[in-house]
């Protein structure tokens, strides 16, 4: 048995008449996994199922081998597991120590020295050591952020959720938290979900594209680069059959589609690659209604 | 419109969270009660409530007397009102802080059941407020002792019954604040007990000598808080044995409020 791994199988999750999942089925092995998707896709969804919060109305989720449907089992996922939300709630009275500290008692690190010690590593892992003392309320988006990763990474757990953990990070916080987290996946799983897909090219081996509750895409960055390869081009006007088309800085306009004969290709990006597949069901999806 | 209400509810239910077999543990629950009762006493709410008893009672002893035992009446009375006050207001704002602060979804994914915190609030209000109300009676009975017109009327079973309105009052509000997620819980608490005839039929502080029998009113009191925690805790797994013991406790607790009232009343 793999006890480092997600799978989720065929599961359907609907709220009220909206539906989230539409028979997703993915494996995520030990290391990172990047998930991709526009807004409503079913990242946050999947990640709250991850993190054991949601039960799927129909299909199989086991993570780290345990079955969270299973009472006792969910207990022990529980245990192992850090999870940021994409909109982490705060004491805001509470200082930074405090906040951390008090998710770590109910992480049951009950023993006093060891529980304050374990919150003093994780903020400065995050680099909030120096306002620990200060009152949440009083801190910076992006330093409340780093506050929500510091108590997710506490116990150093073997299932990391993080949900779109680096919006509102700047470029040097985003630089520390891949590598706080790339330091951290080398024997555990992290699920990833992030619209940055520099983020994903940097970090995860592997990738999930999610469209309308389904994984549209598994792969590496590689491969999902590789789907706009021979499909990015440059030219001097909007290219009118270009499924996207943008003006670079140096005027030049970058299109991705179909490529016309004698077009300048370029190589694609992995951003590329996700667009064209996204924007490509959301075409045929289009042309078909 | 029905199916919309439907699609709410059925939505509600899709988002419910899974609770964890686990039992809360006693450290757990410690540790979490030195936070809230921490939290408690230095929340603003409590320093204005001592503040605002202070005053209360200054108009309730009449501005005229100045002369130290008037003093020592007015500090001690005033601060066991104000401890009265700003224990129900702190202990249902920790309440309501996981909702208020959306804290609901990272706390759900952690292996504590939630009555951990819900056991740890209740713990902080007996560990900070309820440590200060022992404290403050402590000084009020010395006080109120050597006041000639209430000296006669304090004993051991007046003043001990002031510490346990106050822990009742803010085990009502904790039961309140998880159930009735506002708040105006706590203010309709106070406006209950002013502005309704409870204050009168179910007194929480009676001296001896208003002939009300003191078994039956230690029962009562000891009704009330059983049911307001098994209430609080019925809130985060609703068990049978949960709502019983509640259902148990209140008609045991109204069965000694009639018990308690002397024949003709007060």
């Amino acid at each position: 048995m793999n006890l480092a791994t997600v799978e989720i199988t065929d599961v359907h999750k609907r709220f009220g008449r909206t539906t989230a999942l539409a028979g997703l089925s993915f494996e995520a092995p030990a290391g990172i996994t990047g998930l991709l998707g526009p807004n409503g896709a079913g990242k946050t969804t999947l990640l709250r199922m991850a993190a054991t919060v949601l039960a799927p109305d129909a299909g199989r989720v086991r993570m780290l081998g345990w079955d969270p449907s299973v009472s006792g089992e969910r207990l022990a996922i529980r245990r192992r597991l850090g999870y940021m939300p994409q909109e982490p709630g705060f004491h805001r009275s509470f200082t930074a120590f405090e906040f951390v500290d008090y998710i770590a008692i109910l992480k049951e690190m009950t023993e006093r020295k060891a529980r304050h010690d374990e919150v003093r590593r994780v903020l400065d892992l995050v680099g909030l050591d120096s306002v620990k003392d200060r009152k949440i309320r009083a801190l910076s988006g992006g330093m409340r952020r780093r506050v929500a990763l510091a108590q997710a990474l506490l116990g150093d757990p073997d299932l990391l959720v993080l949900d779109e953990p680096t919006a509102g990070l700047d470029p040097e916080q985003r630089l520390r938290f891949r590598e706080i987290v790339s330091e951290r996946a080398a024997d555990r799983t992290v699920l990833l979900s992030t619209h940055q897909t520099e983020d994903v090219a940097a970090l995860c081996p592997r990738v999930v594209v999610m469209l309308d509750g389904r994984a549209l895409f598994e792969g590496t960055p590689k491969d999902l680069t590789e789907v706009a390869a021979g499909r990015v081009w440059l030219s001097a006007q909007r290219a009118g059959h270009a499924r996207l088309s943008w003006r670079n800085p140096d005027g030049a306009h970058r299109n991705i589609g179909d490529a016309p004969e004698g077009a300048d290709l370029v190589a694609p990006t992995l951003e590329d690659g996700y667009l064209l597949l996204v924007g490509e069901r959301a075409f045929a999806e289009g042309e078909a209604a | 419109m029905v199916a919309s209400l439907r699609d709410v509810r059925s939505g509600a239910r899709a988002s419910a969270i899974p609770v964890v077999p686990a039992r809360p543990s006693f450290a757990g629950i410690s540790a979490i009660g030195g936070v809230e009762a921490r939290k408690m006493l230095t929340h603003p709410v409590y320093g204005v409530s001592l503040l605002f008893g202070l005053l209360l009672f200054r108009g309730v002893l009449g501005f005229g007397g100045t002369g130290g035992s008037r003093v020592g009446l007015w500090l001690a009375g005033g601060l066991l009102m104000g401890a009265v006050v700003g224990t129900l207001l702190s202990a249902n704002i920790a309440a309501l802080r996981p909702r208020r602060d959306q804290m609901l979804e990272l706390y759900g994914s952690l292996p504590s059941p939630p009555e951990t915190r819900t056991a740890g609030s209740l713990a902080g209000m007996v560990l900070g407020p309820g440590s200060i109300a022992v404290a403050l009676t402590a000084i009020a009975w010395w006080v109120f002792g050597r006041d000639p017109d209430i000296g006669p009327h304090v004993d051991g079973f007046l003043m001990v019954q002031f510490p346990l309105a106050i822990l009742a009052l803010g085990t009502s509000a904790i039961a309140v604040g998880r159930w009735f997620p506002s708040l105006f819980g706590g203010p309709l608490i106070i406006a209950a007990y002013i502005f309704t005839p409870i204050g009168w039929v179910a007194p929480w502080i009676m001296p001896r000598s208003s002939g009300i029998a003191p078994g039956w009113h230690m029962a009562y009191i000891a009704a009330a808080l059983t049911m307001w925690v098994a209430l609080a805790l019925a809130r985060d797994r609703r068990t049978r044995s949960r709502f019983a013991i509640a259902g148990i406790a209140l008609v045991f607790g109204i069965f000694a409020i009639v018990q308690q009232t002397p024949p003709g009343g007060y």
